[in-house]
């Protein structure tokens, strides 16, 4: 029913809206401008297929693209000019890969990350490439490592060669018959057996790779010997055999090869807390000189020979918190550097990046690398690895690879950390969303596509015509 | 006016050319306020139409619907133009001096919004049912009803103050 309202409305309408005089233009006109603005735009049907193909090229690509990545599954073909460290070592990571699935090469350093001891990643082990920025996931360390009485699982140790080419892996947590060598250009495991068996602790390479010194614990049930002993590994000849008769009663704290591999530096406690010794041993077991150290002092590094073999680190572990101080190896008067002031924080001796001067390791918040000159002049910080906000990627046990620091370079920007292969939990969840992305991409437009075909009288609405700004330019 | 808004056949290009481009470049118009701007856009959906043609069953709902939605998207860039002083807003066109009540039409015209102003005229120029005018716009009936009881409420309000 037409009101007056819709009247006066319609006329009013009219009014204005017949005011223009329009003329169409030839047909044959707008035929030419649409022969003009270029290809039909693709039908419909063709828009999912295509979404499609573009989700499958995608697909192929985060599949395809860790094997395609140059390097990617084996060991980098060619070295640096010198090893480096970054200035800034890149956060601990998941997607971190492992050693066995694409090796690294030679690494400068190793160090465990994370404070949450679980098996799903959050306590990682870690080499680093001799590039600055090559990361992966020691995993057979990781995977040889056990609960501790807090119930928080720890990894297996492990010892990193001068060269930074092999990691030596030893279960210390309980008796074992074998030892582990990681060939870090390759991935492959030597496993070495050894009889009876006992607990391992490597605690030494020798400067040319060719001998490990570990330490020997007896079972809980094997009374054969009380006290720790030494073993050492000929690596190339695959033998395990004990040092000598040499025992300790304590833990021996620390061992250190002579840069010419003809000694080795054990510390021992004697049974008093406060009062240490350095034995020094040759490798049949034979005890050449034993030094006497200041009160509260104890070799600690494995790296604590400084390079011309003049000097032995060792650290105080008392009252004088990351003190450094400096013995003669050869028990002679020789003058040594006067003893380094206390440190704020817990410190570590990592080696010697010269005959003056040290590599510190020190947990101030996050974990700083410091050349620390023997002269007792400032330290500087060299490098730095973030623990992360409320620190749950604290850094420790951090060791460097000996052979190389005297060429060891610090790069601000070594570029982005390479991780290796994306795991194979990180694919699928990625392909996952990708899989739903494309699928509301493809759910989209085939419901645009079936709103512009639905008929307009049969069901009016929303979906009753298409969408006319698909496509337009 | 008589609008065919379904064929039997598909409709060709030429006999939906003819039966459309005058109330389509009408219906930009109102939406407007732009003759020029109204026969651009229209012959602008009809080339578009030409490129689509596999795309599009029913062309007659498509077209209207590319016109409201290029006539507010123009009006979009209008606005944003003028806010920053690229151009003058056109001044409404008027070939003959109006009656009072196309006077008030037009004020109340000018106080709805674009869609409210395209819902007028496809329910009062084109006779529209609310159904046809839904697919048009691409929504649903109710909203439809709602856009127009607005825009009668700004009608009456111009035609009673006449």
């Amino acid at each position: 029913m037409t009101t007056d309202l819709d009247r006066r409305i319609i006329a009013g309408l009219r009014g204005v809206a017949d005011e223009p005089l329009v003329v169409p233009p030839p047909a044959e006109r707008l035929r030419a401008r649409a022969a003009r603005s270029g290809t039909r735009v693709p039908a419909a049907w063709r828009r999912p297929v295509l979404a499609a193909v573009a989700v499958l090229v995608l697909l192929a690509g985060v599949a395809l693209a860790p094997a395609l990545r140059p390097g990617g599954g084996s060991a980098p073909a060619g070295l640096p000019d010198a090893p480096t460290l970054p200035a800034r070592f890149a956060g601990m990571s998941l997607l971190t890969a492992p050693v066995s699935k694409d090796p690294p090469g030679p690494a400068v350093a190793l160090y465990r990350q994370g404070t949450l001891g679980t098996r799903v990643g959050t306590s990682q082990v870690l080499v680093l490439g001799v590039d600055g920025r090559t990361y992966r996931r020691l995993d057979l360390a990781e995977r040889r490592g056990a609960e501790e009485a807090d119930g928080e699982w720890s990894a297996a140790s492990a010892l990193l060669s001068p060269d930074g080419s092999q990691v030596v892996v030893a279960d210390d947590h309980r008796v074992s018959g074998r030892v582990e060598i990681v060939d870090l250009r390759t991935g492959r495991v030597r496993e070495i057996a050894f009889d009876p068996p006992a607990i391992l602790s490597p605690l030494a390479w020798a400067p040319d790779g060719s001998r490990v010194v570990f330490r020997l614990e007896r079972g809980p049930f094997d009374s054969r010997w009380q006290g720790y002993r030494l073993a050492v590994l000929d690596v190339p000849a695959g033998r395990l055999g004990a040092l000598g008769e040499y025992t300790s009663p304590d833990s021996m704290l620390g061992a250190a090869v002579s840069p010419d591999g003809t000694l080795l530096a054990v510390s021992s406690t004697s049974g008093s807390p406060t009062s240490g010794r350095i034995d020094l041993l040759d490798f049949t077991g034979a005890v050449r000189r034993t030094l006497a150290l200041p009160e509260g002092y104890h070799l600690t590094g494995v790296n604590a020979w400084s390079p011309d073999g003049r000097l032995l680190v060792v650290q105080h572990l008392g009252a004088v918190s990351g003190g450094f101080a400096f013995v003669d190896p050869t028990g002679g008067s020789a003058p040594v550097p006067a003893p380094l002031p206390g440190l704020p924080h817990p410190a570590e001796l990592l080696g010697w990046s010269s005959p003056d001067t040290l590599l510190v390791g020190m947990l101030d918040g996050d974990y700083e690398i410091r050349r620390t000159p023997v002269d007792g002049s400032a330290a500087r910080t060299v490098a730095t690895i973030s623990d992360g906000p409320g620190g749950p990627a604290r850094v420790n046990q951090l060791r460097l690879a000996d052979g190389l620091l005297a060429d060891l370079r610090v790069v601000d920007d070594p570029g982005g950390p390479e991780r290796g292969p994306q795991p194979w939990w990180w694919r699928v969840l990625v392909t996952v969303a990708v899989a739903l992305l494309g699928w509301l991409v493809f759910r989209t437009v085939r419901r645009r596509s079936a709103r512009r075909r639905r008929p307009s009288g049969s069901r009016p609405g929303p979906s009753g015509a298409p969408n006319p700004d698909v496509g337009q330019p | 006016m008589v609008v065919q808004t379904s064929a039997p056949a598909e409709p060709t290009f030429d006999a939906v050319y003819a039966a459309q481009y005058d109330p389509l470049v009408r219906l930009a118009y109102v939406t407007t306020g732009s003759r020029p701007a109204a026969e651009d856009l229209v012959q602008e959906v009809f080339v578009e139409w030409l490129r689509r043609r596999d795309d599009v069953r029913e062309p007659v709902p498509y077209l209207r619907r590319a016109v409201v939605s290029r006539s507010t998207s123009w009006l979009r860039r209008r606005i944003l133009e003028r806010r920053y002083g690229d151009t003058e807003a056109p001044p409404p066109e008027q070939s003959a001096p109006p009656d009072g009540t196309t006077t008030a039409v037009r004020a109340a015209l000018a106080r709805l919004k674009p869609r409210q102003r395209s819902v007028v005229f496809l329910r009062y120029y084109l006779d529209l049912p609310v159904d046809e005018i839904a697919s048009a716009l691409g929504c649903r009936p109710g909203t439809v009803k709602s856009l127009l009881h607005r825009s009668l409420a700004v009608l009456q309000e111009h035609l009673d103050d006449d």
